[in-house]
């Protein structure tokens, strides 16, 4: 399997989760809407940490570049990420108009993100990593 | 390999696309008063300069003009390469495109070859700028996505359409004729060309983000605009040939793509796991139902050979295909943008939580939603306008009523684009304030 796949896949598992989370909230539905929410979250943290702790990393030791492409990828989670608190703080609050700006917002950050990794860094990614690309999705598959 | 396609300098200033943005109402209204103003038979007659006059303000004035701008964001971000000079290169090109397009338009209204031939010479300078940028940033991208081929198929019909033009001037004396035997390929060229191929390529990406569609298939998105544009070089080839049997051939290719293209794009939407009411979505729906009337109603006049039913197929196209997916573009990008901005700069200033308006703040939901409704009636009026002509009674009524209600959507759409950058402004202040507190 190649990086792009595997990553790609979990990218469509989060948005997946995203458009629930967002239609309960427009219903109003909070009981499930908070734990959607958290559903999401995690999901996207657990994405961010395999990219942070394993992928990154590697790319960066193997292709030499440690301020490029992977450093605004990092810059963009951070930004993901104060998203996800007003998100979080939102849900806390039951606020729809607060969640859905939010989320809104995060959807198009998020998804032009996911499309320059599936588009250009994971393809690049598969490219300097061929031939560890098994080793790399067993250590992927790992992350907590 | 080309690694500095992730620069944090990639996203050009606010400035680069919004002054394209903020000029297109304006022309967009100046079409809305000519309609107001002009004879009746402006909707249902194509060849007077009055028409001529309109189509071009909506196309150049208002379409190119946003399609320009856009493309100056998009390409940092969806291909990876950063213009170099951008905001010299955003303040040149939006001169040269608005006074160029000013004074054709002129030059057309009063008939005057010396102002019809500096327009164009505008024009053409910041066609061959912008082709030349565009096609330079393709060749050094990464990316291998069908966006890229359809986009540079998109800016070399630019440049056909461009010069299909010059012929057509050329060979007129410099004044705009209302009809010429190349007047169809250089329509052609710039709306099936220049414009649709453009909306093909930004679709393939657009459509599946924001609406969390499928996407489009990889065969799909390796043929779709190739076919689009090869077809229309066969029918440029059978046009100057005398071929009639290869212009069927292209015709056919063109109708099946163009048809396949909506149906795929309403289908994919129909899958969609965001089911949130939004305006860009209905846009995005409209636009794709105004190319499958567009088709058919262009079918029946071909084979009737009656051209009002084409000439019907072409102002829905260009007014609800065209325009509607534009529209429907700027509600998603500005408020995007206008927030990627400023979170941008409240970082770097090392606040992380600053006072950044989120993208339903930026602009309202109830802006979008009425401007949408207003664009929707100035559709149907120019729908039904031709109308009359095919019932033999013609009536003002129609034509004035369309142009008051496009003169209301281009209002409102501008409204919504000031307030958004006012957000922005005064998010600007309130962080130099906070800064040298």
């Amino acid at each position: 399997m190649q990086i792009t796949e595997f990553m790609g896949d979990d990218h469509q598992r989060c948005d997946h989760i995203f458009a629930r989370a967002e239609e309960s909230v427009s219903k109003g539905d909070w009981s499930n809407a908070a734990d959607i929410n958290r559903q999401f979250v995690d999901a996207m943290e657990h994405h961010f940490r395999m990219e942070e702790e394993m992928l990154f990393p590697r790319f960066e030791e193997v292709s030499g570049h440690t301020m490029g492409p992977t450093e605004v990828m990092r810059h963009e989670h951070r930004q993901m990420r104060q998203l996800f608190e007003q998100m979080n703080r939102a849900a806390a609050d039951q606020s729809v108009d607060d969640y859905l700006g939010a989320s809104e917002t995060l959807l198009i950050l998020m998804q032009q993100h996911n499309a320059k990794e599936e588009q250009m860094l994971y393809p690049m990614s598969d490219q300097v990593l061929a031939g560890e690309q098994d080793e790399l999705i067993n250590k992927l598959e790992a992350v907590e | 390999m080309n690694v500095a396609f992730l620069s944090l300098a990639q996203s050009p200033p606010l400035s680069v696309p919004l002054r394209f943005f903020l000029t297109a109402p304006l022309f967009g209204m100046a079409a809305g008063m000519l309609l107001l103003f002009a004879d009746a038979e402006i909707l249902s007659n194509r060849w007077s300069i009055d028409t001529l006059l309109m189509v071009h303000m909506i196309t150049l004035g208002v379409v190119s003009m946003v399609m320009i701008g856009a493309l100056q964001q998009l390409l940092p971000v969806l291909m990876g390469v950063v213009i170099p000079r951008a905001d010299l290169v955003s303040r040149l090109l939006h001169f040269l495109w608005t006074v160029g397009t000013l004074l054709l338009l002129m030059g057309m209204a009063q008939q005057q070859p010396a102002l019809t031939g500096s327009g164009v010479a505008l024009l053409a300078t910041a066609t061959l700028l912008f082709v030349t940028m565009i096609l330079y940033a393709l060749l050094r991208s990464d990316s291998k996505h069908g966006t890229l081929t359809a986009i540079a198929g998109s800016v070399i019909s630019l440049l056909l359409t461009l010069l299909l033009m010059l012929w057509i001037l050329n060979s007129s004396g410099w004044n705009a004729p209302v009809a010429h035997p190349l007047t169809n390929l250089h329509m052609s060229w710039g709306l099936l060309g220049w414009f649709l191929l453009l909306l093909i390529g930004i679709a393939y990406q657009v459509v599946p983000m924001f609406q969390i569609t499928p996407e489009f298939s990889p065969a799909v998105r390796r043929t779709l605009a190739p076919t689009i544009f090869v077809a229309l070089v066969i029918w440029s080839g059978a046009e100057f040939l005398q071929q009639a049997w290869l212009g069927w051939l292209a015709i056919a290719g063109l109708v099946v793509a163009v048809g396949l293209f909506a149906v795929i794009l309403l289908w994919l939407q129909q899958q969609r796991k965001r089911r949130l009411p939004d305006v860009t979505l209905n846009y995005w729906r409209i636009s794709m139902i105004a190319f499958l009337v567009s088709i058919i109603l262009w079918l029946t006049g071909y084979l009737q050979e009656d051209s009002r039913w084409m000439e019907s197929a072409v102002s829905i196209f260009l007014m609800g295909g065209i325009l509607s997916a534009v529209s429907g573009m700027l509600f998603k990008i500005v408020p995007f943008l206008v927030w990627l901005h400023l979170n941008n700069l409240y970082q770097s200033e090392g606040e992380w939580q600053g006072n950044v308006p989120n993208v339903r703040q930026v602009i309202p939901a109830v802006y979008s939603l009425w401007q949408f409704r207003v664009q929707m009636v100035a559709l149907g009026l120019v729908t039904i306008a031709p109308l009359e002509l095919l019932l033999d009674q013609q009536s003002q009524y129609i034509a004035q009523a369309a142009g008051i209600a496009w003169i209301g959507s281009f209002v409102l759409m501008l409204m919504a684009l000031l307030s958004a950058r006012s957000k922005y402004q005064s998010a600007l202040s309130s962080l130099s304030e906070s800064k040298s507190a």
